[in-house]
This record gives C-alpha cells, sequence and structure tokens, in this order.
C-alpha cells in the first residue's frame, strides 16, 4: 500500500444508509508487528501522545536547567553549553512536545468526531510519526555531541559540532509534523458523513483544521530558513546566513509572537468541546465561535515577521495592529462559552478547570503580546540604561530577534496550550486508553499548571523590563529562582499526567461510550475504545450535535438520572 | 423483438476528493517554502543595493538563454499535463498514458536543463564575495529542482495507477492532484524566472 492509497472503503465516510458497504475483514497483525505496522489511527495518535509527553518532560527538565543556569554562581549547564540548552528547550517544548501532544490528540480524536473509519491516507499517518521520531532523535543526538543549532564560539575558539546533524533532525521534525497535518485536514474535509457540512463539524476538528493550515502555511518557511542558514554554513563562507551566531535568530520568529500563538489553536477548540460538555447545552452561536477561532488561526500567522531580515519590525504598525487584535477572538469565544454556560447546567469537572485555566493563561500571554508592542516599556531588547548584570545574559541567550520577553510569552503560551492538551487527554481518555483517567488528578494538574505558567513565563517579561528599570539587577537571582521552579513545575505537571494515564488504564473498569453523560458529537457514540473501524452504523447526521439529539437534553436530567 | 426498460442505474456515490485536497495542502505548503526564499533573496537584495555594493558578484553572468529554455519547457508541461487530466476526463485512456508520458519527458528535459544552467553560471558558493547572492541562488533553483523531482514521482505513480485502470471519468482523483502540483511547480518556476532570472 502505498503512501497515497485512500482504499475506497476507508476513504468514505462510515457507513449510512445511502452509502452501505462491508467492512474489512483482514486480520490486524498483533504485538510489535502491530505497532510498527499499523495504520489504526488510535494506535498512531496514542504513539504520538506517548513519545509527545517523554520529549515533554526531557524538554521541561532542560527548560529548568536553563532557567537556573541564569542564577549567579551556577555553574551547570556552564557558558559554553548554556545556549544549546536554551535553544533545544524552545525547540523541544514547540516541536517535540506542544504541536506533536495535539497532532496525537487529534489523530485519534478527529477521525471518531467527524464518524470517519480512519485518518485519510493511513500509511503516511504512520510515516509522519516514524519520520519525526528519528527527527526528534537525530536533533537530540546532535545537541547531546556537543552541537546544534547557532552558539557562539567557544572560549577555545573551536564551535558546536553536528551542527549540520541539528539541522537534519529539525527538518525532518518539520517535514513530519506537515505530513501529520495534511492527513488531519484531508481527515477533517473529506471524511465527514453525510449530513455533516462544514458548519456541522465539531468545534475541536474545526480548530485542528484552522491549526493546521496555519502550520502547513508558515512552517514551509522554517524549512526555508534552515535550509539557506545550512546552505551557507556549509559553503565554509557563511558570511551572511550561516554564522553560528546568526542561526538561531533566524528562526526565533517561530518562537515569538504572533507565530507562537498558531500552536495553542487546538487549545480554543478543546474548551469548545468541554463547555459544550459540562454544560450540558448546545453552543449557541457557532458560526461566530467558528469565526473566532478562523480568526485566531488569521491573526496568529507570523512567517511574515521575522525580525532578522527586517530590524524595524516591531515598531511596525502592522506587527502593533496585529498584537493588539490578536486576543479579540478569544474574548468573543469566552462571550460564545458563558453564553452556553447560562443556558445550561454547568457542573465542572477536572478537565473544565484545567480549559479554563488555559484561556487565562492565553489571555496573559495576549496581555504580555500587547505590552511588547507598547514603546515606552522598551520590552524589544538592549538599551542604553540595560544593567551590566541583565546585559551580559542579552548577549548570551536573548537576542535582538528573541529578547527576553518573547523568551517569557513562549513560555506563557506553551503552557496555556499544555494546559489545554492536558485537559484534552483527562477528557477523552476514555478514547484514548480505553479508561477513564481520574477526575482528582486532573484538579492536581490544574493546580500545578497555573502555578506553573505563572511563575515560568512572567517573570522572563520582568527580566524586559529591566531595560528600563536598572534596579532589576538586584533581583536577577530571585526572578531566575521563580522561573527555574515554575519550570521544573511543568515537568511535574507531565510526570503527573503520565501517572494518571496510565492509572487510568491499568484500571480493570471499562470506560462508558459517553463517561460523561453528556457528550454531544460522534465520538461518544462508539465504543471506549472504538473498535475496529470505529463505527458499525452512522446515520444521516442532521445538527452539529447529533448525540445530544439522540439522547435529549440532558441539563434537564435530575442528579439520580445523571448518576 | 421485446424491449425491456431497465431500472436506471444508481447514481454514482459522491467520491470524497481525498487526494486532491491533500494535494492542495502539499501545494500550499511548497508554495510557501519557495515564496519565503524569494522574500529574502528581495529583502537582502534591496538592502544589499541600498548599501551601494553589487548584488551579483563581479565576473558572474545570469543567461537568459537557458531560463528561457527552462519556462517554456515547464509552460509545454502545464499543456501536457492538463490534456492528461481532460484525458481521463474523457475515458480517453490512450491520449491520458500518452499526456502523462510526455510530462515526464519534459520534467527529464527541465532537470536536464537545470543542470546545464549550473555549469553556465560558474558561482563558486564558497567565495565570501559571492555571499548571500550564490546561497539564495543554489538554494532556490535548487529546492526547486528537488520539488520538479517529487512531482515527477507523483505523475509516475498516478501513471502507473492509470495504466492499471484505476482512474476513469468517474474517478480521476489522481490525475487531477498530480496536475495540481504539477501546476504549482510551474508557477513557483515562473516566480523564480521573474525574480532571480530577469530582474536578477
Amino acid at each position: 500500500m502505498a503512501l497515497t492509497d485512500n482504499s475506497v472503503v476507508d476513504a468514505l465516510p462510515a457507513e449510512s444508509e445511502s452509502v452501505p458497504r462491508e467492512l474489512p475483514t483482514q486480520a490486524e497483525p498483533t504485538g510489535l508487528a502491530g505497532v510498527v505496522g499499523t495504520a489504526d489511527h488510535k494506535v498512531i495518535g496514542r504513539m504520538w501522545i506517548a513519545f509527545s509527553l517523554i520529549f515533554g518532560l526531557a524538554t521541561f527538565v532542560a527548560a529548568t536547567i536553563s532557567a537556573a543556569g541564569q542564577l549567579s554562581g551556577a555553574t551547570f549547564p556552564g557558558a559554553q553549553n548554556e545556549f544549546q540548552v536554551f535553544t533545544i528547550a524552545r525547540i523541544g517544548m514547540v516541536f517535540l512536545f506542544l504541536v506533536p501532544l495535539f497532532i496525537g490528540i487529534a489523530t485519534v480524536v478527529c477521525p471518531l468526531q467527524v464518524g470517519a473509519r480512519t485518518v485519510a491516507f493511513p500509511r503516511a499517518a504512520a510515516a509522519a510519526f516514524w519520520a519525526w521520531l528519528v527527527g526528534a532523535v537525530v536533533l537530540i543526538t546532535a545537541y547531546a555531541s556537543d552541537g546544534g543549532i547557532g552558539g557562539k564560539l567557544n572560549p577555545d575558539g573551536s564551535v558546536n559540532k553536528a551542527i549540520d546533524l541539528a539541522f537534519v533532525g529539525f527538518g525532518m521534525v518539520i517535514l513530519a509534523v506537515l505530513l501529520a497535518s495534511v492527513c488531519i485536514a484531508t481527515t477533517i474535509i473529506t471524511l465527514r458523513p453525510p449530513g455533516m457540512d462544514f458548519f456541522r463539524v465539531p468545534l475541536f476538528s474545526w480548530s485542528m483544521v484552522i491549526a493546521t493550515s496555519a502550520w502547513v502555511l508558515t512552517l514551509p518557511v522554517v524549512l526555508g530558513n534552515l535550509v539557506l542558514a545550512d546552505l551557507d554554513y556549509r559553503s565554509a563562507a557563511g558570511a551572511t546566513l550561516g554564522q553560528q551566531l546568526v542561526q538561531w535568530q533566524q528562526i526565533a520568529w517561530v518562537f515569538g509572537q504572533p507565530q507562537i500563538f498558531a500552536f495553542a489553536i487546538p487549545a480554543l477548540g478543546i474548551m469548545c468541546e468541554l463547555v459544550a460538555t459540562f454544560s450540558k447545552a448546545r453552543q449557541p452561536q457557532r458560526g461566530a465561535l467558528m469565526g473566532a477561532i478562523g480568526a485566531f488561526g488569521l491573526f496568529s500567522l507570523g512567517a511574515w515577521a521575522q525580525a532578522f531580515f527586517y530590524n524595524d519590525l516591531y515598531n511596525q504598525i502592522v506587527f502593533i495592529a496585529l498584537s493588539i487584535v490578536l486576543g479579540l477572538p478569544i474574548l468573543v469565544l469566552a462571550g460564545g462559552w458563558v453564553t452556553a454556560v447560562r443556558q445550561g447546567a454547568l457542573r465542572p469537572g477536572g478537565p473544565f478547570l484545567l480549559g479554563v485555566v488555559s484561556i487565562l493563561m492565553l489571555l496573559l500571554g495576549w496581555v504580555g503580546a500587547i505590552a511588547f508592542v507598547i514603546k515606552p516599556f522598551q520590552l524589544h531588547g538592549l538599551s542604553a540604561d540595560t544593567p551590566r548584570n541583565l546585559a551580559s545574559f542579552t548577549k548570551t541567550l536573548w537576542t535582538p530577534t528573541y529578547p527576553a520577553a518573547q523568551v517569557g510569552l513562549t513560555g506563557i503560551v506553551v503552557l496555556a496550550a499544555t494546559a489545554a492538551a492536558f485537559a484534552a487527554l483527562f477528557y477523552w481518555s476514555a478514547k484514548i486508553t480505553g479508561r477513564s483517567a481520574s477526575q482528582g488528578w486532573a484538579l492536581l494538574v490544574t493546580l500545578v499548571m497555573l502555578l506553573a505558567t505563572v511563575m515560568y513565563g512572567p517573570p522572563f517579561i520582568a527580566f524586559g523590563f529591566g531595560n528600563k528599570s536598572p534596579d532589576i539587577d538586584g533581583s536577577i537571582d530571585t526572578i531566575s529562582t521563580i522561573s527555574t521552579i515554575g519550570a521544573g513545575l511543568a515537568a511535574v505537571a507531565v510526570v503527573i499526567v503520565v501517572l494518571a494515564l496510565l492509572n487510568g488504564a491499568l484500571s480493570r473498569k471499562r470506560a462508558a461510550d459517553d463517561p460523561w453523560g453528556s457528550g454531544q458529537t460522534l465520538e461518544w457514540l462508539t465504543a471506549s475504545p472504538p473498535r475496529q473501524g470505529n463505527f458499525a452504523h452512522l446515520d444521516e447526521v442532521s445538527s452539529a450535535e447529533p448525540v445530544y439529539d439522540l439522547r435529549g437534553d440532558p441539563s434537564t436530567e435530575t442528579d439520580e438520572e445523571a448518576s | 423483438m421485446a424491449l425491456s426498460l431497465a431500472s436506471a442505474p444508481p447514481a454514482p456515490v459522491a467520491r470524497p476528493r481525498v487526494l486532491v485536497v491533500a494535494s492542495a495542502f502539499v501545494s500550499v505548503g511548497t508554495a510557501m517554502y519557495f515564496l519565503s526564499l524569494l522574500g529574502v533573496y528581495l529583502t537582502l537584495r534591496s538592502q544589499t543595493l541600498r548599501g551601494g555594493n553589487l548584488w551579483i558578484p563581479q565576473g558572474v553572468q545570469v543567461p537568459l538563454t537557458q531560463p528561457n529554455m527552462l519556462m517554456v519547457t515547464l509552460l509545454m508541461s502545464v499543456v501536457t499535463m492538463q490534456w492528461a487530466v481532460w484525458a481521463i476526463n474523457n475515458d480517453d485512456r490512450t491520449n491520458a498514458y500518452f499526456a502523462l508520458g510526455a510530462t515526464l519527458f519534459l520534467g527529464f528535459a527541465y532537470i536536464n536543463m537545470a543542470a546545464y544552467l549550473y555549469t553556465v553560471l560558474g558561482i563558486d558558493i564558497s567565495q565570501v564575495a559571492a555571499q548571500p547572492f550564490a546561497v539564495l541562488v543554489y538554494a532556490i533553483t535548487g529546492s526547486h529542482v528537488v520539488a520538479v523531482i517529487a512531482a515527477m514521482v507523483f505523475v509516475a505513480l498516478m501513471a502507473v495507477r492509470a495504466l492499471g485502470g484505476q482512474y476513469t471519468s468517474r474517478q480521476h482523483d489522481g490525475i487531477s492532484a498530480a496536475a495540481l502540483f504539477w501546476h504549482t511547480n510551474v508557477f513557483v518556476f515562473f516566480l523564480i524566472y521573474l525574480i532571480v532570472y530577469i530582474t536578477k
């Protein structure tokens, strides 16, 4: 079967009265062959989730080490390696953890939500996962071999090793993410059952269409940056784009505003699902919410905002205007969620609270983005008033294209989106593992993620204010300690989530088809975990909440009925 | 002889155009990749010229004959590719095979001419004086050769499937998807032709 294969049975949406056909009968391989050779979207999605959590733990440990390295008297990671730890932590947060985690969740959930038997191009989806894994290992190997992207000349005049290997690894990771994005977007666009027009697509799936489209529009640009930097570096001349000092600066735009918000788009869709399920009400004004998610995706496209090539970018009116309007769609969505909650009977659970934390932190990120473009704050980089100690950091870790305030923004937005991804793992645990993860664990993760986000990102923004306030020199250790604890808490949160999922998966009690009792979309109509082919039979979809239609209004249930 | 009217055949199932949609995403991603490189080219060229420096290093000549041939070759391939789509839409398999073969032949011709152009250009990428013009020219044109090779593989795969009888007037997704990706690559070369070879 070729990568482009999408057999007739797979290509069609799940069986409906108008499209009858036989279920595939070939036996699925089991054991190692079943994992390595699988084309089942649930297995592929679980592998994305599992490995992204492993890399996530390593990433946040690296972020902790990087933050701790700012403490005065810190000897680890040391002047020679601090930039490498810093960059791998940023790359890891986004490309080895957050984006793959969203892809994993979407690979499991989106085909179920749109009533498809499988993901489009299942072999390509599997190839994307394996390419990402190999690319991630190559990237980490490059860094572990005293290499990596960017850096500075070592005191002895030597340079980083394995730079090409790091470029290859990062390039593979991006290509794999793009391939997986195409599979997910194509699934949602083409494999919907009869009656499910675009307006009826579940909002998480809709957010994934927007997110994957945004990634397809912007990540090839990073690939272009990498090719130029590596080709220049390889040419031995390396006069403009390939110098070690500027390699990181060319790709830093991916981790700054507005692009960093593009990696948080799925968080909005997740919150929409949580609000509908936990408030037990149909989401009113769906069109406005879909439009708001689309607008957020549009505003977060950041490939044009490359400060390396446009020195005056941060003072450009387009950049300033987009930074200001960036969060307005979140406010529109919040209005819709409040309306749904008021119309329903909210009974907040752990995933819901995690989702609320995620949205609040995303709004905090938006405030940070606005603060960045307010000129008197001088958050853009070094100024004549920058204190001496802070300036030494700025020369090593924070660059003009990725100043301290942007480092903080990366932390806030990534952790906000991480909270949403964790909420999704708890919410859809029945479909992902076949067992429901405990609500108590979710509440614990909510608390830890709230602390982690508040403590990790904002201290870097505080460093940014140091350009204006020389007094910050005396507080560098205090601020660094706070950000170190924040990064450490993020690592702890990953461990808790893994334990919660394992604890749930190992329990004997199999989850009900709809453990929440108020699910509204098609994934709650199938077994937990879903059977092969996902659905035996699907009638024509006649609304955006087909399961709500079948069950009736759950908000009118008495407590006894609900239990 | 009595004639009996059979009941009308069932309407064809509305097939989702899975491969075409995926190809559209891949085409957009490919276009964005090249637009980013061309954006960098234009930006650095503008900065270099504003600084009063030479953009094209001294002694380097960017000829027009070979790029003209490349453009004409790819424009011809647009016709042959669309011919294949038209033929498969009309269940004209012979014409479809011929058109797909002609497209692949023109693809080979493009690669051949692009390789020759490199020998004519003769830019030494390792010379500091040639930076960043040389890096950008090699990155943009080299990537495009790779993209055309990928498109040729796609066309060849779809041609094999067409030979196997998978595509008809009712189901021609593969050929349409390959055509979409091919046309995107030709459009990208048109931009390269204008920016790198005409306005230099």
